[in-house]
């Protein structure tokens, strides 16, 4: 496993203020990292870097962010697109707000690939039938054919993660991919993305503040409080063997069913 | 146990425009003790707050009874209701009018039941301390709160005329863990406090924070309560399927 | 946050411009050169000149006198319609946001109805049956003017109605009366402010409009709509008659328009950090 995403030593501001400080980590080819914080830790900034989504007002004061070598900061429009989608796929928060509601679904999976690759309807056709076989979804016909509003709100982050995956990106960010949602359907969102990085070895970075989602899938975990790293290492370690203060009272305020 | 809330066979149906009917509530009964703690779980659109804006007379039912201490609901004025019911909201921030500040808010049920300026300024400097904050913060607009702290002033306005019964309707849902652990230890020292004088329905989708403060716990599903009983004998032992499976289904 | 800044200096200005203006009919009677209802036939019709600054009419009144006294009707009067249509509006849209079912229905038909036809001309039919007169004038605008608020007051009430402070306090036994004026009416407010500001401007033209049809200020009142209307006929050979009160008109619409628009500016933080 080699290294594909470095974070070197990242300050960003917005405005006078600073939202993260000094942040380093490194995510290797089919890891899965998860980064958790409470609100206001900055944990959606750092993710928002990567994909040069930061807000006006907003900018990185200090340190690179490298794909194997390469710097994603400060990228010309035309560069970020070759970025955004090839290499960086996103995942959003609200999956059915992301999608525009009055067209099919299988239409905005198309256009979506389209402002990237050149690609035939047929050639489209074909790619996103093997990745929804693949996903395990079973009903590809009516999917494609659903307005977004048709489909069950788990439904609807599943087809976020198949826009996601369309153009088979190295890396998927996403930033609070399961928080709007009751515990079943994150379930299976959980699940989707476990198999994402299962069959393609994709790399997830997870930016969330349910310690029950990084459990359940991070490989390794980074605990961030008021834009600093507290935290960083294997998620068993982090969960049940905390070394920080923070880490502690963090992990003993989540709830834990006793079954 | 003596029952304080019985509410019987609750229907609610909502007229969404021509000929569409949303069943909201089907035959929904269930009783609270005094001085017990009640949680709803459920996900969302399975009703629980539904039933939470019934019994404070928010929304009305389309049939099935509502009894508080032996008299139905209805025939209770709200002025007498209120004295009995508060509830604690979802949105901490947003469940105080932003151009008040905190006392004035905390304060408003004391004001209306008559109760005299010094009365009431004392009794607001009193709930916030009981409540973790300090009396000053009476004279702070909620915007300059943070989260956890609204909460707790809302917890204050809640008990401001010592209710009966305190519904709160997923009261931490939106608050960080910490902060979470620390409001459900409020609520927790409010029960020890006032043992047998209040009961409480705890409404939320966390499974987990539910088994850690409530007695007893009603499973909702779709406007149905599928499963009824003492909180730790239905998570550890479901019987119903879609209890099974929410329970499953928790990381 | 600069922005933000440049528009409070702004508001300020044009505040200021407008309390000016205020003062300036306030005290109209102490500012005029001369008596602006003493005739002096001798001296009609008089070109502009040092003496007479705006000239004088056909009965040789001082132009800049009838000018100044002028504006105690006209800005007054519109102050008092806009005032009358936000009240009464806001009034009517609060109880059809709160009470909604059939009192909603009926009233909100009614403001439906008034719409319906056009503004200045069923106003001009009211005034027709009521008679001339800046009282009548008023009432008639009022009666079209007012669905505008209804209707806004009721919207924002509507929006704000099921917010959680708003059912805290229902659960705080507070009582109808006491919700709207504590917690209902500070916070629609606003936007309900700023359209009556806007409004100024366009109220003003109407009743001008009105006047100078004939059916608002009667003589020898000076209004600077029926100052228009009276001396139209010399538009050609004695614009100054005509055109001052016009200018006048112009200027006190603009400067209200102005304070309007950076109000607005300044109560909605988002249109202000786009410009």
């Amino acid at each position: 496993m080699s290294e594909i995403l470095r974070y070197d030593n990242i300050s960003i501001q917005y405005g006078y203020n600073t939202a993260v400080e000094d942040i380093t980590f490194s995510i290797k080819e089919g890891e899965i990292l998860g980064i958790v914080g409470e609100s206001g830790s900055g944990k959606s900034t750092i993710i928002k870097a990567a994909m040069g989504l930061l807000g006006p007002g907003a900018n990185v004061s200090s340190g690179d962010i490298l794909y194997k070598d390469k710097s994603l900061l400060n990228l010309s429009k035309k560069e970020q697109l070759k970025i955004n989608g090839p290499l960086l796929g996103m995942i959003f928060q609200f999956a059915g707000s992301s999608f525009c509601p009055v067209r099919k679904v299988g239409a905005q999976l198309y256009e979506a690939m389209r402002a990237h690759a050149d690609v035939t309807k047929e050639e489209f056709v074909t790619k996103v039938n093997e990745l929804l076989d693949k996903l395990g979804f079973t009903d590809n016909e009516r999917i494609l054919e659903s307005y977004p509003s048709e489909l069950s709100g788990g439904m609807q982050q599943r087809v976020g993660v198949v826009a996601a995956m369309l153009l088979n990106p190295k890396i998927l960010l996403a930033d609070e991919p399961t928080s709007a949602m009751d515990v079943t359907i994150q379930r299976q969102a959980v699940e989707e993305m476990l198999r994402v990085r299962d069959t393609f070895n994709t790399s997830i970075i997870i930016v969330t503040h349910n310690i029950g989602v990084v459990n359940a899938m991070a490989d390794r975990i980074l605990v961030l409080k008021d834009g600093r790293i507290v935290e960083m290492g294997d998620t068993k370690q982090i969960i049940n063997d905390p070394s920080e203060e923070y880490t502690k009272k963090l992990m003993a305020a989540v709830p834990r069913i006793k079954k | 146990m003596e029952q304080i809330l019985e509410v019987d066979k609750l229907n609610c149906i909502f007229n969404k425009g021509k000929k569409r009917e949303v069943t909201a509530l089907k035959s929904v009964s269930f009783s609270l003790g005094k001085g017990e703690c009640l949680g709803i779980i459920g996900e969302s659109g399975s009703g629980k707050s539904t039933v939470a804006r019934i019994v404070t007379r928010l929304l009305s039912a389309t049939n099935g009874s509502v009894m508080l201490e032996g008299d139905d609901l209805n025939n209770i004025s709200k002025k007498e209701l209120y004295k009995k019911i508060q509830m604690v909201f979802q949105t901490p921030v947003e469940s105080f009018n932003p151009r008040l500040r905190i006392g004035v808010s905390v304060a408003e049920s004391l004001k209306n039941a008559g109760y005299s300026t010094s009365e009431t300024k004392e009794r607001v400097a009193n709930l916030l301390e009981e409540c973790g904050l300090t009396s000053d913060y009476a004279n702070r607009f909620p915007h300059e709160l943070s989260g956890g702290e609204c909460q707790r002033a809302a917890i204050a306005r809640a008990l401001a005329i010592s209710p009966d019964i305190l519904i709160c309707d997923e009261a931490t849902s939106s608050l960080d863990v910490t902060v979470q652990k620390e409001i459900i230890a409020l609520l927790d020292n409010i029960r020890k406090a006032k043992g047998e004088d209040i009961s409480i329905i705890f409404i939320s989708h966390d499974i987990a924070l539910v088994q850690a403060f409530c007695d007893r716990v009603i499973v909702m599903n779709k406007g149905e309560i599928v499963e009824m009983g003492d909180t730790d004998e239905v998570i550890k032992n479901p019987k119903d399927e879609y209890t099974k499976k929410l329970i499953a289904s928790v990381l | 946050m600069m922005k933000k800044i440049d528009v409070k200096k702004k508001m300020i200005f044009f505040g200021i411009l407008v309390v000016l203006l205020l003062l300036f009919s306030v005290f109209c009677d102490y500012l005029t050169p001369y008596d602006p209802n003493e005739q002096d036939l001798s001296i009609a019709k008089q070109a502009p000149s040092a003496e007479h600054l705006f000239g004088t009419d056909r009965y040789g009144r001082d132009m800049l006198s009838r000018v100044i006294v002028g504006s105690k009707a006209s800005i007054f009067s519109t102050l008092l319609l806009v005032a009358i249509i936000t009240v009464i509006g806001t009034i009517i849209g609060i109880i059809c946001g709160l009470s909604g079912k059939v009192v909603d229905v009926v009233l909100m038909r009614i403001a439906d109805i008034f719409l319906a036809f056009p503004g200045l001309v069923f106003a001009l039919a009211i005034a027709g049956v009521l008679g001339g007169g800046l009282h009548n004038a008023i009432i008639a605008l009022a009666a079209v003017s007012w669905p505008k608020f209804a209707r806004l007051a009721r919207s924002q009430t509507l929006a704000i109605k099921e917010e959680p402070y708003i059912e805290a306090s229902k659960l705080a036994g507070t009582s109808t009366i006491k919700m709207v004026f504590k917690h209902i009416l500070p916070n629609i407010i606003g936007p309900i402010l700023v359209t009556g500001v806007l409004d100024i401007g366009t109220m003003m033209m109407e009743l001008a409009g009105l006047s100078f049809l004939g059916l608002g200020a009667k003589p020898p009142i000076a209004e600077w709509g029926s100052m228009m209307s009276d001396n139209r006929s010399m538009l050609a050979t004695q614009p100054w008659i005509v055109l001052t009160p016009g200018i006048a008109i112009f200027v006190s619409v603009m400067i209200f328009n102005l304070f309007g628009d950076t109000l607005r500016d300044f109560a909605d933080p988002k249109s202000s950090r786009r410009k």
